[in-house]
């Protein structure tokens, strides 16, 4: 590319044969050079701003990272017997199992002297829905528990179902969305729902892991097997 | 007057240093070799050798050093492609190990160090070498000493001061051009076209189309998710710089814009040139970067992101392609307005009639006269994306005819465009023409006038051959001005400096009749009744200098 040619400004710069001016600087020169250098600091201000800005989307993301990270790892141990968070272990409570199919429950009840017997699983029987482990993996002293939301400062201890960018208080948020495989031949292959409290955990689940950005757009994580 | 091979010369060397070229470097064969391989390498006084080839692509290796180095810092490109990016750094550091090597060798051959006793010695010791040797020496340390990973990545970082090869010959060129100059006429020089820019101009414009591309790239690139996810804190740092140089840029243009003909007002020049197209899309190119920070918690202005491919357009600064085609869209206005005038009526009168026969049949598809003109727009356009089709048989026979309408009438811009654009560069061949005629009425074709005539060709993309074949052309007509007596009369007449000529031309003639003529029998001739006129026959012996009978 050419790249000394043309111009918006007319052509001709010193006219042939005129003499230059002789060199040195004026004092608005001096105040130019000033102005440039706070144009500068100036342009670097808002760059640090922006870089900021950038940071704390960074941190969203090692949070959801981290979030992944750990529900990832525990996918293989909480079926195992001394699950540190036992309410994120595997193996179904009454109650799940009554919310996830009545019909099963109602079998499980049915069953003499099994009713007080612990889960295959060796933990207590407990609660095994998303919510308490939620609640436990974000309670003081827990693995989640020093994560925060870099946008509101805060503990990140709240689950929102979807990042809508009409709401930046949702900046920094985490969404956890459940994936349930569609039967051959539908349109889409998978369907993606928002995790609830209700839902129960026992089996094992596939999940996505998804971040709100500054501007509450949702900026994917993974998708992982818990 | 200059002969043909003479102008074509001088055309063929403003071609060259328009495109940085030289005519073949002419090295004698018998050289002792150093003395050979100095010249075709690095002897700075032959022009056509190698020597700016060897710069050029050190100088790309070195800015593609760089942007290894940045990746180098993003551990999930690092991580996977580690040997690729050592591969990278050994052939990096092969070369400049060559050519660290060949410069030592040809020391003795350079004028600056063939001087003294120890032309090595000084060689080793000037700072060009030691800055070279500075950007190898990191990769062979680490073979002795164990150094730090970062350490040894910030050494790196001093290849970056090779670039001072190019830089400082181009600053000291630039010196010497600006001499006795005010700060703003240097500032000028370096930001504007102009004859006392010269190399340091065209690294500025290098630079600035360098980061151009880079900045569009790193807009394009933001949008792959996957790329912006690892990239994100890379793409705002760089946009930070991007923005930093490109305001830069801008006020210093619009600082030293008072010297530029045409801009000398110190307020109203300034404000003629913020109002040039190009500084107006130099400024949208930086906006978006303030106004998406400080604005961001009021409105969503992620859009303000594709605004930043804006920046592409500071690239028709250097091309003149834009301003043909701004010029043809001005000429060809009012046909073009007549133009979409008609194309509004079909589109709405296509829509009318969709509505009428299709309402009933598909309510939900033509629900109104506004919804139908999206199908009445991509029927007439011929692009078709069948979403929605007519169904009805009256809505079909409407849509074959309008279609062979719309085939016509929206081809109608297109052409309209593309014979404009073919005219106006045939308007601005035949203006250069007359230019370059212009130039050859004197028969001399000045260096300056072969640099103007070679850039303006450059511009209407015509080469150098058909340059040539219009010299030929001009000089042509212009021997043929010589030779008045080749033309009509009249034409003769129109110049009385060709008049006079003319007249002593035929003055001549007459006098060499006399001499080779029977003079004695044309005399007898004349005498006879009727044949001449006394005034003629005295013109006569006047013109042959015969006395008055």
């Amino acid at each position: 590319m050419n790249t000394s040619v043309t111009s918006d400004a007319p052509k001709g710069d010193v006219p042939e044969g005129e003499v230059p001016k002789t060199g040195g600087s004026t004092v608005w020169d001096a105040l130019f050079m000033v102005f440039l250098v706070l144009m500068l600091a100036f342009v670097a201000w808002v760059g640090m701003l922006s870089y900021e800005e950038g940071m704390k989307n960074e941190v969203t993301k090692r949070n959801g990272e981290a979030w992944a990270k750990w529900l990832g790892d525990a996918s293989a141990e909480r079926s195992k017997p001394g699950f540190a968070v036992a309410e994120c272990a595997a193996g179904a409570s009454a109650e799940a199992v009554a919310v996830a199919s009545p019909a099963a429950a109602k079998e499980e009840a049915a069953k003499p002297g099994d009713a007080a017997a612990p889960p295959a699983n060796g933990n207590a029987a407990g609660p095994k829905l998303w919510g308490e482990c939620l609640k436990a993996l974000i309670k003081p002293g827990a693995p989640l528990a020093e994560l925060a939301n870099p946008f509101s400062e805060q503990a990140l201890d709240k689950v929102v179902v979807k990042c809508d960018p009409a709401d930046h208080a949702l900046a920094g948020a985490l969404v956890l969305e459940k994936i349930t495989t569609t039967p051959l031949g539908s349109a889409v292959p998978t369907i993606y729902s928002p995790l609830a409290d209700s839902d129960p955990i026992g089996q094992k689940l596939q999940l996505r892991v998804t971040v709100c950005d500054k501007g509450s757009y949702p900026v994917r994580i993974a998708e992982f097997d818990f | 007057m200059q002969s043909a091979e003479e102008i074509r010369a001088l055309i063929h060397q403003a071609h060259a240093s328009e495109e940085h070229e030289a005519p073949p470097a002419e090295i004698a064969q018998g050289l002792p070799f150093r003395k050979w391989l100095y010249s075709w390498l690095l002897d700075p006084t032959i022009p056509g050798n190698y020597l700016k080839t060897v710069d050029k692509w050190t100088g790309m290796l070195i800015v593609a050093n760089l942007f290894v180095l940045l990746f180098e810092h993003v551990p999930a490109i690092f991580e996977p492609n580690k040997h690729l990016f050592h591969a990278f750094d050994v052939f990096s550091v092969i070369v400049f190990t060559i050519e660290y090597l060949l410069r030592f060798y040809l020391a003795p051959e350079d004028q600056e160090f063939k001087g003294g006793k120890h032309p090595y010695l000084r060689y080793v010791s000037s700072p060009f070498a030691v800055i070279d040797f500075l950007a190898i020496a990191p990769f062979y340390l680490q073979a002795f000493i164990p150094v730090d990973l970062r350490m040894l990545r910030a050494l790196r970082l001093l290849r970056i001061l090779k670039l001072f090869r190019v830089l400082i010959p181009a600053y000291k060129e630039f010196a010497i051009a600006n001499r006795g100059r005010t700060f703003r006429q240097k500032m000028h020089a370096i930001v504007f076209p102009s004859a006392y820019g010269g190399a340091l101009h065209s690294l500025f414009d290098t630079f600035i189309v360098l980061w151009v591309v880079v900045s569009v790239i790193a807009v394009v690139l933001e949008s792959v998710m996957s790329v912006h996810y690892l990239l994100n804190i890379e793409f705002i740092v760089m946009d930070a710089i991007a923005v930093g140089i490109f305001s830069l840029e801008y006020c210093m243009r619009l600082y030293c814009c008072v010297e530029e003909p045409g801009y000398k007002h110190a307020v109203l020049g300034r404000l003629k040139q913020a109002k040039s197209t190009s500084m107006v899309i130099d400024f949208l190119a930086i906006l978006p970067f303030f106004l998406e920070v400080f604005l961001h918690h009021l409105f969503d202005l992620r859009f303000l992101r594709v605004f930043r491919l804006l920046r592409l357009l500071k690239l028709t600064r250097y091309t003149g392609a834009t301003q043909t085609l701004t010029k043809v869209i001005a000429r060809e206005w009012p046909v073009l307005g007549a133009s979409g005038f008609v194309m509004l009526l079909l589109v709405v009168l296509t829509a009318s009639l969709g509505y009428l026969f299709e309402h009933e049949a598909q309510p939900e598809k033509f629900e109104n006269i506004p919804q139908s003109i999206y199908w009445a727009v991509i029927t007439l356009a011929s692009v078709g994306y069948g979403d929605i089709s007519p169904v009805t048989p009256a809505g079909r026979v409407m849509t074959i005819m309008l279609a062979l309408i719309g085939i016509g009438i929206f081809a109608i811009p297109a052409a309209l465009l593309s014979s404009a654009f073919s005219d106006q560069l045939r308007i601005e061949r035949e203006t250069l023409k007359n230019e370059l005629f212009e130039m050859m009425s004197d028969g001399v074709l000045s260096p300056e006038e072969a640099d103007i005539l070679n850039r303006e060709a450059k511009r209407l993309h015509i080469s150098e051959e058909e340059v040539n074949l219009l010299i030929e052309k001009a000089k042509r007509e212009r021997d043929l001005m010589d030779d008045v007596s080749a033309l009509p009369l009249h034409k003769i007449a129109a110049n009385p400096e060709h008049a006079l000529e003319h007249f002593k031309v035929l003055v001549s003639q007459i006098r060499q009749l006399g001499i080779m003529t029977d003079r004695p029998k044309f005399e007898e001739l004349a005498a006879q009744e009727g044949r001449m006129s006394a005034a003629e026959r005295a013109l006569w012996r006047q013109i042959q200098g015969q006395p008055p009978a």
